[in-house]
């Protein structure tokens, strides 16, 4: 019982003291292995943020993934996201459990990332 | 002793998680009189943003606006199939020509589409798809008589009486500039349809409980509805009353309607919050939501948002959908009459309607792991019982 109890607290401090890398790029890159996304030029769409932003939201990912980035539609909805955006298309990604929010990545609106193969990263957000 | 404190720490920690509820709170179940499910083909989405619930003479419809399609569908509340999908025009002379943001559907040969920031430019479709005319005022050269940022959400709807369109506007001003936060900005304005003309409503600004001050963003919306006595009343988050007025007269009066659970006056922001505060203090607090006023039993109901313990790192959207909510539901006297709660991560507190068959609630939370794509559920309630 003394055992179970000293192995208890000692996992209890690994798990705590097993440092999670909370940087932006260490954020973008969970998110990034996540979808298996290879592509170093993201745009993440929060579909469920905005009711009547989806055509505009459209135009934005299509001129996007035409000039070779990647797209990740952030919705609970899968229909949703594949209506918005054919998720079959190449570059196509569907956040259905808003990892994107959960990794602070985005707050609502669209936003782009350029990461650098120097490891900076660039970002703009879009209104 | 020793044995105990494992028990006292278990017992003290779902105490402490608990809501501060009555005993004899009533809850939700206890009013329920019928479910329907709505059958969704490939291109209708779950999350039904822009709603309408429609009666005529003998049938109930459900109606909503869906993005994909570019249409209204229409579904009926009895067979519970798609009875109609009203194609919007897009492009053309008699297009939308705009980003879709809502509509009205008053009767199957006034359909009102609108479009996003502004009234003008708005169209009138009929049941068919037809164009009948397109809303177009006279001053649209003035930016500040076109900018208007109209809701026309299902629960929040942009409402036709006799030859009026009353829409509600939100803020597009810097909000944490408190100056902005005054007595002299319009918050409704009314299309006329005969004169072709936009009338802002002076007399529903901001309340002086919010005048000058910093508040979330979150709290800045407000709700309203209608009556039958020319009366439009008005449910702010903050307010533990609502505000009635008149428009016949142009007076205002105030009525408690104030949940049991409401024991904390909210405080300003003494500057501007920091980025993550608003969705906090939002999500922390209970606020007063929806107010929906019933014609069919003469009742109001309005809804209150419960607050949610753990708001670290969430954001109001979408985790306000996580938060648990009550109904108080008042008589036309707006005296109270009971507050019903409903649970958190089931319903979607943000689009209620109501109909003849009662007060619907959509079950399409996005928290809700059981939710199935291919069909809307919803529970109708009769809260007069």
């Amino acid at each position: 019982m003394k055992y179970i109890y000293y192995f208890i607290v000692i996992s209890l401090l690994f798990f705590q003291c097993s440092k999670k890398d909370n940087s932006l790029k260490g954020r973008l890159m969970e998110y990034k292995s996540l979808f298996k996304i290879q592509n170093d030029n993201l745009l993440i769409i929060s579909m469920d943020d905005c009711s009547s932003c989806s055509s505009y939201y459209k135009e934005q990912a299509k001129n996007f993934q035409e000039s070779g980035g990647a797209v990740i539609v952030v919705s609970k909805f899968k229909k949703k996201a594949n209506g918005f955006l054919n998720l079959k298309t190449k570059n196509t990604f569907h956040d259905s459990l808003h990892f994107s929010k959960k990794l602070n990545l985005e707050a609502g609106l669209p936003v782009i990332y350029h990461i650098h193969k120097s490891g900076k990263i660039d970002s703009l957000r879009l209104k | 002793m020793k044995n105990l404190l494992p028990l006292l720490f278990l017992l003290f920690s779902i105490i402490s998680c608990q809501t501060d509820k009555p005993n004899d709170y009533l809850i939700f179940n206890d009013f329920l009189t019928n479910q329907v499910s709505l059958s969704l083909d490939d291109s209708t989405s779950l999350d039904f943003f822009f709603i309408y619930t429609y009666s005529d003479s003998s049938k109930n419809f459900f109606l909503s606006l869906n993005p994909i399609t570019n249409s209204v569908d229409k579904y009926s509340l009895e067979s519970c199939e798609l009875v109609k999908r009203i194609s919007v025009p897009i492009d053309g002379p008699e297009g939308i020509n705009g980003i879709l943001q809502g509509f009205t559907y008053h009767n199957s040969d006034s359909i009102f589409l609108y479009i996003k920031g502004k009234v003008n430019g708005g169209i009138i479709i009929n049941d068919e798809g037809k164009f009948i005319d397109r809303l177009r005022h006279r001053d649209v050269d003035s930016e500040a008589r076109t900018l208007i940022n109209h809701t026309s959400t299902g629960s929040n709807p942009t409402i036709k009486i006799n030859d009026k369109l009353y829409f509600m506007r939100y803020p597009l001003f810097d909000t944490y500039n408190p100056s902005n936060i005054n007595d002299q900005y319009p918050l409704s304005l009314s299309y006329d349809l005969t004169k072709k003309e936009l009338e802002f409503d002076s007399l529903i600004t901001y309340p002086t409980f919010y005048q000058n001050e910093i508040w979330s963003i979150f709290d800045l919306t407000y709700s309203r509805t209608f009556n039958e006595k020319k009366q439009t009343v008005i449910s702010w988050p903050l307010l533990d009353y609502l505000l009635i007025y008149d428009l016949q007269n142009g007076k205002m009066s105030k009525k408690s309607a104030k949940s049991i659970l409401d024991k904390e006056i909210s405080k300003p922001y003494p500057g501007t919050p920091r980025a993550d505060q608003p969705d906090n203090t939002t999500l922390s607090g209970l606020r007063y939501r929806t107010i929906i006023y019933d014609p069919w039993k003469s009742l109001y109901y309005r809804i209150a948002v419960l607050p949610l313990s753990d708001v670290d790192g969430k954001q109001y959207f979408p985790n306000s959908y996580e938060q648990e909510f009550s109904i108080l539901v008042l008589d036309q006297d707006f005296n109270l009459l009971k507050e019903v709660f409903f649970p958190g991560k089931v319903y979607n507190h943000f689009n209620i309607s109501v109909n003849r068959k009662g007060l619907l609630l959509m079950k399409n939370n996005q928290f809700d792991q059981t939710l199935n794509e291919d069909s809307l559920r919803i529970d109708i309630f009769d809260l007069s019982l």
